[in-house]
Order: structure tokens, then C-alpha cells, then sequence
């Protein structure tokens, strides 16, 4: 039987999920938090481990190039994919909200102007509300675009609050809770089902 | 015209040579098993007018659907899948027919798949489409024929995932819900999400007893008799007593084709994903992660169509197929080669051009070309065109076996006794 592969993100997410594989007897004494491999094999040889960029790995899991992946539920909210999504891990919490200055109104009279890492998430949600709007597409330090004047409001991956806070911006509105997510290839749950169900049943016991 | 060098739009491809020949086979293969079946092949239009895809529930998406615009402004749409079609055709052409329609296609679908995906935008799938059989017999058949043309593919490591929408239809038809809660349950248990699910179920004022039942849909797949075992213990009313009928029925009678060992259950198919009304199909080839094969009965599409009558059809994805036989090396089988290419001068071509046609008629491969003395040019490219034997007609036949690497001379009478000799010898072997 082939290995059965599993996708992470490197960052601290995969640390919880390592932990959490650990919990149910899957190790990977060769990882390393600095280590510079992408890929690694648990004790037994049975689990491949392999690092991609976090929003890749719904892809990766949807064509069958790993089995398993670990991944928070933004990127799949972000970058929707035909896989299965078993398991809520529970690891990982925060928001995914709209910030922007405490005191902000908005401005009927024209489109709003949001920034964010998360276009599609940030395009529907607002859609859905009926607002019409314009989405710019940033690839870090999403805070500064209000200050800037770049846009209106953010949309971005709260956990304590603390960068907002820092920058002068607050949670105006909670889209949707964020957690890790077992997302699951739909034909390997099926192919290599013995050696997936272990994994899902023994996490499920422990999350 | 500016020949830019983004000639290719994604997703689409050229197919020459080996790999032409290699998907001719396959098709080839394919088609003859649905033959012996007794489906007739059909062919419907490339594009046909919008409106007819975009009416029918639980067809693709419009976004990603290819369109084109005709001359009087009406929104054209290449043809996105290959069972509405067949369904329209047999709706409108046979609206009185009472007997029974089967018929086999082998054709391009197009889709505006999202760009940077790797997804085709126009692939070939094979499939059949039977209508006016309601049995579980002709669902049997279907999954058959779709078993069939795997195996003979050469699979050897895959299985068909059986499913029955009317089963989780029945059991959403208990809860009280509005229709867009029911959308998200059914997507829930679609994409078996656990988690979601027992969160989305605490925020209903379903009862608890059918809570507990709506948990274990997600995990109703594998091994069929564990399968029906938990399922009949879920049954609560007469749709999903059916479903579970029908399922065990055509079970029963794949066994007899002795096709059940290729066959297990899911019963988290959910009617949202398409036009089907009760057996759902897929196929799996083991280590590929993609559905290669996929359909189910669709009772209801050509009422849309203004017919009725019950159906049930398979699709196969042979771009798919292609796929998962060059990750398991099983292209074989297939060469473009030339026998013999035939050279001659001037003064020898009617003698040349008699000698190929007759090699022809023998079933040869063969090439002419007139030559002056570049022969080494016509060896050196022969590599290229995988041809066999060079033959430079003169008074004598000055046969070079590329292969072997040596040169034999013949008369015409000694190199057609020869050819016959090798004959007897080949069909001996």
C-alpha cells in the first residue's frame, strides 16, 4: 500500500497539527521547526508529510497529489475546492471580520472600497449583504490600507485584536469563526480508506 | 497577422501521432463495448442555444459554461455536458415512443473552467443514455457496462461507488427546514463535513432522535452490507425504505454479472449535485484522485423537455482515463510506423509505384519519394518517421532493413517470395 500523504502549511498550525498527530501515535522524529525539508516520513513509513504554501493545499488535496490536508477554514473559504472537510480540529481559532476606524460610517453615495488578503471572501460577504463594492487584493499589512486612505474597511484574520488595536482600527462586523479543517481527497477517503479512517477516528476522539 | 507566441488558449491541447492513436484505441474499445450492448451511437450538435442548458435545474454553473453569440444576438453555449442534449433529442424526436431508446456517444465537452487550475476546457467523454426503462435491471446494466469498460481498459485496482439521492431526500423531507438551510445541509453532508454539520444541526429545532440520524449519513460509505446494515436502521419512512430497495436490488443483480466485488456504497450522494432522481454511480481508479466515470438515473429531465420518460446513463472522462494509464504505464500497444518507404529515380517509377500499391494491398505501410543519391538523408530521417525498411528501386530491389542495420538485394520474384515466406512465418508466431 502506498503512503498516505498529507499536506501542511509550515507555521504554527502545523506545529497543532504534528501535536495533535502525535496524540494519536503518528511521529515524525526527523521535523524540525527549522528544518528547510519539505517532506518528511513518520516513524513507520506509513505518512508522508509535505509542506506547500497554506493556500495550495486545497488544490493539492482536490487533484489527489496528497490525501490529507491540514489547512485553516479562511483558505477554504478563500479558495473553494471539491474535497471532503471532516474533521473541524478546533486548533487554530480566530475571526475572519471587517475592521476599519472606530468611527467609521459609511458613505452611501459610492461603491465601498475594501482591501484584503481574502478577495473572494470579502467580494461575497458583501455581495450577499447587498452592498456594492469594489475588492483590492493585498498581500500583507491589509491595516494600513484605511489609514492610507488605500480603502473604506478590511476584511482579515482577527485573533486578539492586538494589530488592529496598534493601528488605530477595530472589528466592525464577524464573518465567519475560523478553525482547522481535515480536508480529505473524495477518491483517497474511499482507495486508501483503511489507513484514512484510522487517522479521522483517532483524531475525532481527541479534538 | 502578429503571431504572438500566446497562441494557446488553457486548457486545450493537440493531439498527434502516438497519443492520437492511443485515445483512437481507447475510444475504440469503448465504443465496441457499448455496441455489444445494443446502444446506438448518436451525435448532437457542438453548441446549441443557451436557453436550454441554462432552464434545467441542476446543470453547471452558468459562469462556467463556454458561450458564443450568432448573428441575430442569441447567446450560443458549446456543448457543457452530453446527457441534456441526448435527453432533448430523445424527448423531442420520440414523444410518443413507448419502447426503449439506448444510445452511446463519444464526444467534446467544453467548460470555462477557472484559469490556473489545470482543468481542461475541452475533453472527450464517452457515455450511454437508456431511456424508457424504469427497472433496477437497467440501472444494473449502466453500472455494468461502466465496470466493463474499465476492465477492459485494464484496470485492474478501482471501484464503483453506489449511491441512492432519494435516500437523503427522504430524510431532509422530515426536517422542517426552509429551502436555503436545506441547500446548506445538503452541502454538508455532500462534502462530509462532520464538524459543520453537528454545529449547523444544534442551531435547528430539529428533534434530537433525528439529529442522531443525520450524524451518521456522512459515514454511510464502504463495504455494501455494512453499508445497508446501518442504513436500514435510519429508515423512517416509505422514500427512504425504497431507496434502500432499489440499491440492495441492483446490488443483487450485479452480483450476477459478478460485478459486485468492485462495488461499494456511499450514501452521502445528495440529489443537489445534478439532475439525478435515484442510483448515483461514480468511479475511482485507486492512487488517482479524480472520478473518471459517473452517472445515475435521471427520471425527471425529460419532463423539462416536455416527454416522460424514466432514464439512466454513465458518463466516462477518457481524457481522464489517459491519464491514470500513463501514471500506471499501461500505454502500449500503439506505434506510428512506416513498413517500407520506396525511393526511386526517375526512369523506375512506374515500377516503384506498382510495387507499393501492391505492398499496400498486403496491408503494408508505405511511403514513395523520389531520390537522387541523398539516401544517407532519407536513413537519417527515417529514425524520426519510425520507418522500417528502405527499398531503392533499381533492376534489382535494394531492400535496407533500418532495424537490423544490413542491405539485402532482391529481383522482384525473389523479394515477393520472400515476403510471403515471412508471412507464413509471422502468422505461425
Amino acid at each position: 500500500m502506498d503512503a498516505v500523504k498529507i499536506a501542511l502549511a509550515k507555521g504554527r498550525l502545523a506545529d497543532d497539527a504534528i501535536t495533535l498527530l502525535g496524540k494519536i501515535g503518528i511521529n515524525f522524529n526527523d521535523y524540525s521547526k527549522k528544518s528547510r525539508k519539505l517532506i518528511f516520513k513518520d516513524d513507520c513509513e506509513k505518512i508522508k508529510l509535505v509542506f506547500v504554501k497554506s493556500s495550495d493545499i486545497p488544490v493539492y488535496v482536490e487533484k489527489g497529489a496528497v490525501d490529507i490536508g491540514i489547512v485553516g477554514k479562511d483558505v477554504l473559504l478563500e479558495n473553494e475546492a471539491d474535497v471532503y472537510e471532516i474533521l473541524n480540529l478546533n486548533v487554530g481559532k480566530c475571526k475572519i471580520c471587517v475592521a476599519g476606524f472606530k468611527n467609521y460610517e459609511r458613505i452611501h453615495s459610492r461603491k465601498l472600497i475594501i482591501a484584503s488578503k481574502y478577495p473572494n471572501i470579502a467580494k461575497k460577504y458583501f455581495n450577499k449583504k447587498g452592498i456594492f463594492n469594489e475588492v483590492i487584493k493585498l498581500n500583507g499589512s491589509v491595516e494600513l490600507a484605511p489609514i492610507l486612505g488605500l480603502s473604506d474597511v478590511i476584511v482579515d484574520i482577527v485573533e486578539t485584536g492586538t494589530t488592529l488595536k496598534e493601528n488605530g482600527l477595530v472589528v466592525l462586523e464577524e464573518i465567519h469563526d475560523i478553525s482547522a479543517r481535515l480536508v480529505v481527497n473524495k477518491v483517497s477517503l474511499k482507495t486508501k480508506n483503511e489507513e484514512i479512517e484510522k487517522i479521522i477516528s483517532g483524531l475525532e476522539r481527541i479534538v | 497577422m502578429v503571431f504572438s507566441k500566446d497562441i494557446f488558449p488553457e486548457g486545450v491541447e493537440d493531439l498527434y501521432c502516438k497519443e492520437y492513436e492511443f485515445k483512437e484505441k481507447i475510444v475504440t474499445v469503448i465504443k465496441n463495448i457499448f455496441k455489444s450492448f445494443g446502444y446506438n451511437q448518436i451525435v448532437t450538435p457542438s453548441f446549441e442555444y443557451y436557453d436550454l442548458y441554462n432552464g434545467i435545474d441542476g446543470v453547471l454553473p452558468r459562469e462556467n459554461m463556454l458561450k458564443l453569440i450568432d448573428n441575430s444576438g442569441r447567446i450560443l453555449v458549446l456543448r457543457p455536458d452530453a446527457t441534456i442534449p441526448v435527453a432533448r433529442m430523445a424527448a423531442t424526436n420520440y414523444k410518443n415512443n413507448k419502447e426503449m431508446l439506448k444510445l452511446s456517444y463519444v464526444t467534446n465537452i467544453f467548460r470555462a473552467n477557472k484559469s490556473g487550475t489545470g482543468d481542461k476546457r475541452e475533453f472527450i467523454q464517452g457515455g450511454i443514455e437508456y431511456f424508457g426503462n424504469n427497472k433496477p435491471d437497467c440501472d444494473a446494466e449502466i453500472i455494468a457496462v461502466g465496470i466493463k469498460c474499465l476492465l477492459e481498459c485494464g484496470f485492474k485496482d478501482f471501484h464503483v461507488d453506489l449511491g441512492q439521492v432519494e435516500f437523503m431526500k427522504g430524510l431532509i423531507d422530515e426536517a422542517n427546514l426552509n429551502k436555503f438551510e436545506k441547500l446548506k445541509l445538503h452541502n454538508l453532508i455532500e462534502n462530509k463535513n462532520y464538524g459543520d454539520l453537528k454545529e449547523f444541526l444544534e442551531n435547528t429545532d430539529i428533534t434530537s432522535s433525528l439529529k442522531e440520524k443525520f450524524y451518521m449519513i456522512p459515514k454511510l460509505y464502504g463495504k455494501p452490507k455494512k453499508v445497508l446494515d446501518m442504513a436500514r436502521e435510519l429508515v423512517i419512512n416509505e422514500k427512504m425504505d425504497k431507496a434502500l430497495n432499489n440499491l440492495e436490488d441492483v446490488y443483487n443483480i450485479l452480483k450476477d454479472y459478478d460485478f459486485d466485488k468492485y462495488i461499494l456504497f456511499d450514501l452521502g450522494f445528495t440529489k443537489e449535485q445534478g439532475y439525478y432522481t435515484g442510483i448515483m454511480l461514480k468511479g475511482y481508479v485507486n492512487n488517482f484522485g479524480e472520478v473518471v466515470l459517473s452517472g445515475g438515473r435521471y427520471d425527471n429531465l425529460t419532463k423539462q423537455f416536455g416527454a416522460n420518460k424514466p432514464a439512466c446513463g454513465f458518463g466516462l472522462n477518457i481524457n481522464k482515463i489517459i491519464e491514470v494509464m500513463e501514471m500506471y504505464d499501461m500505454k502500449r500497444d500503439v506505434d506510428c510506423f512506416t513498413d517500407y518507404l520506396v525511393l526511386y529515380k526517375e526512369n523506375f517509377r512506374g515500377k516503384a509505384i506498382k510495387l507499393s500499391q501492391n505492398l499496400r494491398d498486403r496491408g503494408f505501410v508505405v511511403e514513395t519519394n523520389p531520390y537522387e543519391n541523398d539516401i544517407k538523408f532519407y536513413i537519417e530521417n527515417s529514425t524520426f518517421r519510425n520507418t522500417k525498411k528502405i527499398i531503392e528501386v533499381e533492376e534489382l530491389l535494394k531492400v535496407i532493413n533500418i532495424y537490423k542495420n544490413d542491405v539485402k538485394k532482391y529481383n522482384e520474384n525473389q523479394f515477393y517470395k520472400d515476403l510471403d515466406y515471412n508471412e507464413i512465418i509471422a502468422s505461425i508466431h
